[in-house]
């Protein structure tokens, strides 16, 4: 419990400190973005003035930090500097999107990840070239050239699945899968390096020594590198809750990356402030669940008080 | 085979052709209205794309700059977090305390949204991309170094060396740094991999220079627009940063063998 209570404290500070890092970052730098825009379009030093005293930007820094984090105590993350839409509002649209996709892209990195691990690992024939090399690729191949091709061959030429948009269950199949693939292969490259090591510790041989089928052993190891794997993927969750850039770019989806993107091409302070807070939250929130479900699996990784 | 004995064969062709060969072909800017999206033969062997510019030129010309800009990119991370433990080592202990909290801060960002933070400080161009890039790979080579220092201090002759009276300093470059560099230098190409990943998919969401210069990601992007017609607009650069990267990560195997192999 008293391990638990602490990793929540530290997730706390490490999320304030965030909180408060990020205002300062986009905030502390000369010339906002507001300013920028309402002196480009020609606005006079009154109407920029007024409209800075509404935002609260002429106060002091440090208020300005204090009001920032006292509204979000109360859930309020400051309006967008473009179109004046609250943050929240715009975050809660776009997140059913994410939240979809993100599910079934760790769906399918967890179940591709451990298979093509295992395959890398512990397979003797042709298998284990081609799972490997599935893991290079996966790992260094950009989503944008994986998820181009995918659209080019499943929706162009096979023309089995649409290539952009969102709605239907068929629009995220494409999608889903150019994502998972990058989480199966970082998933499946740390299910292949601990099931390498666990193979060779004593109690598998041991367990070899006494007889137990191939199947059985296999089930032994992957049960010890569960905790290996835990992690690996509450870290890939972490990165694709907190949305997903490219693959909405490319797919045409709506959704927090998509929410990102544009508002730091337009540089909306605020907006990106906002998005950036949120995927800090769920960064931080799965890599404690990963902790406690590391620590609920492996009884050395429990604190002894 | 030779890529098997020699493991960094591919990187070291790879950035050879990457470096020798802007001087053999073409313009990568120049456009030809008539030869727009000309699939890839004799006179375009990668083809051309909306604006008749010639693939090869700008894949070749796009790979020398991912090179420069994900090296410049390496040496930010690398130094900025070596320069972060040189000041720690040597300031009172509070100081690491604060280095991991801040560490971890930013390790919870995920990188594409952290270098989209920092894009949108420094309001994106060439520039602006290589330093977001080096800020995203700074935290993780930080924990890496310190990960490594806490192990290399349990040695005996770094204990034995400060009960001689050797000062923080001192026990750091003479006894650890030894110890530490193969892990280092490891992580170096870890992150270099990452850099230029991160920077093709920075340039790919519209970041980073003007519109017409050769930039993988930036093509990536182009080729989008075209996929229907073209294929092969995307797949030139594409296949590039793929290559480039295994190669990367194929070179480090073969470091982590001769570590091992070292060791024992």
């Amino acid at each position: 419990m008293r391990a638990i209570a602490r990793a929540l404290i530290d997730a706390l500070w490490a999320g304030l400190l965030a909180a408060s890092l990020l205002f300062l970052a986009l905030r502390a730098l000369p010339g906002d973005g507001l300013t920028h825009q309402l002196i480009e379009s020609g606005a006079s030093d009154d109407v920029i003035q007024a409209r800075r005293a509404s935002l609260g930007l002429d106060q002091p820094l440090v208020t300005q930090v204090a009001g920032y984090l006292a509204g979000l105590a109360r859930g309020d993350l400051g309006v967008s500097l473009l179109d004046g839409r609250p943050v929240r509002d715009a975050l809660y649209d776009a997140l059913p999107h994410t939240l979809t996709l993100a599910g079934l892209a760790l769906g399918v990195g967890l179940v591709g990840g451990i298979t093509v691990g295992t395959a890398a690992a512990r397979t003797q024939n042709a298998v284990r070239p081609v799972a490997r090399l599935a893991i290079a690729v996966g790992l260094s191949a950009p989503t944008a050239l994986i998820g181009t091709l995918a659209i080019v061959v499943f929706a162009l030429w096979l023309d089995w699945l649409p290539g952009s948009g969102a709605g239907t269950i068929g629009h995220i199949v494409l999608p889903a899968s150019v994502l998972g693939w990058h989480s199966a292969a970082a998933i499946g490259q740390v299910t292949a390096a601990a099931l390498h090591d666990v193979y060779s510790a004593p109690y598998l041989i041991a367990a070899r020594g006494r007889g137990l089928s191939s199947r059985r052993l296999l089930v032994h190891a992957l049960r010890a590198c569960a905790p290996t794997i835990v992690t690996a993927t509450m870290l890939q969750a972490g990165f694709l809750f907190g949305g997903t850039a490219i693959t909405e770019a490319i797919f045409a989806r709506p959704g927090v990356g998509r929410l990102l993107v544009d508002a730091a091409l337009r540089q909306d302070y605020p907006m990106v402030q906002g998005v950036a807070l949120w995927c800090a939250g769920v960064a931080i929130g799965a890599a404690l669940i990963g902790d406690a479900l590391s620590a609920s699996l492996d009884p050395r990784l429990r604190d002894v008080e | 085979m030779i890529w098997d004995r020699h493991r960094a064969a591919p990187l070291i062709v790879l950035v050879l052709v990457l470096l020798v060969a802007p001087y053999f072909v073409g313009d990568p800017l120049a456009t030809a209205p008539l030869m727009q999206l000309t699939p890839p033969g004799f006179a375009y062997p990668l083809g051309s794309d909306l604006l008749g510019r010639d693939m090869l030129a700008r894949t070749v010309y796009g790979g020398q700059r991912t090179l420069m800009s994900a090296g410049a990119a390496t040496a930010i991370a690398v130094g900025g977090a070596l320069c972060l433990t040189g000041i720690v080592v040597v300031t009172p202990p509070g100081g690491r305390r604060w280095l991991r909290l801040l560490t971890r801060t930013l390790l919870a960002l995920p990188p594409l949204v952290f270098g989209l933070i920092i894009v949108t400080l420094t309001s994106g161009g060439e520039w602006g991309v290589i330093a977001a890039t080096g800020l995203v790979h700074l935290a993780p080579y930080v924990r890496v170094l310190d990960t490594s220092e806490t192990s290399a201090r349990q040695n005996g002759h770094v204990e034995a060396a400060r009960a001689l009276g050797a000062g923080e300093w001192r026990v750091w470059r003479a006894h650890l740094l030894p110890i530490m560099l193969p892990t280092l230098l490891a992580q170096a190409g870890v992150t270099f991999a990452g850099a230029i990943l991160t920077s093709a998919a920075l340039g790919f969401l519209g970041f980073g220079g003007e519109v017409s210069a050769p930039e993988w990601g930036r093509m990536l992007y182009d080729g989008r627009q075209v996929l229907r017609v073209a294929p092969w607009v995307p797949l030139a650069p594409g296949v590039g940063i793929t290559l480039l990267v295994m190669s990367v990560n194929y070179a480090l195997e073969s470091g982590e063998r001769r570590v091992r192999r070292w060791r024992e």
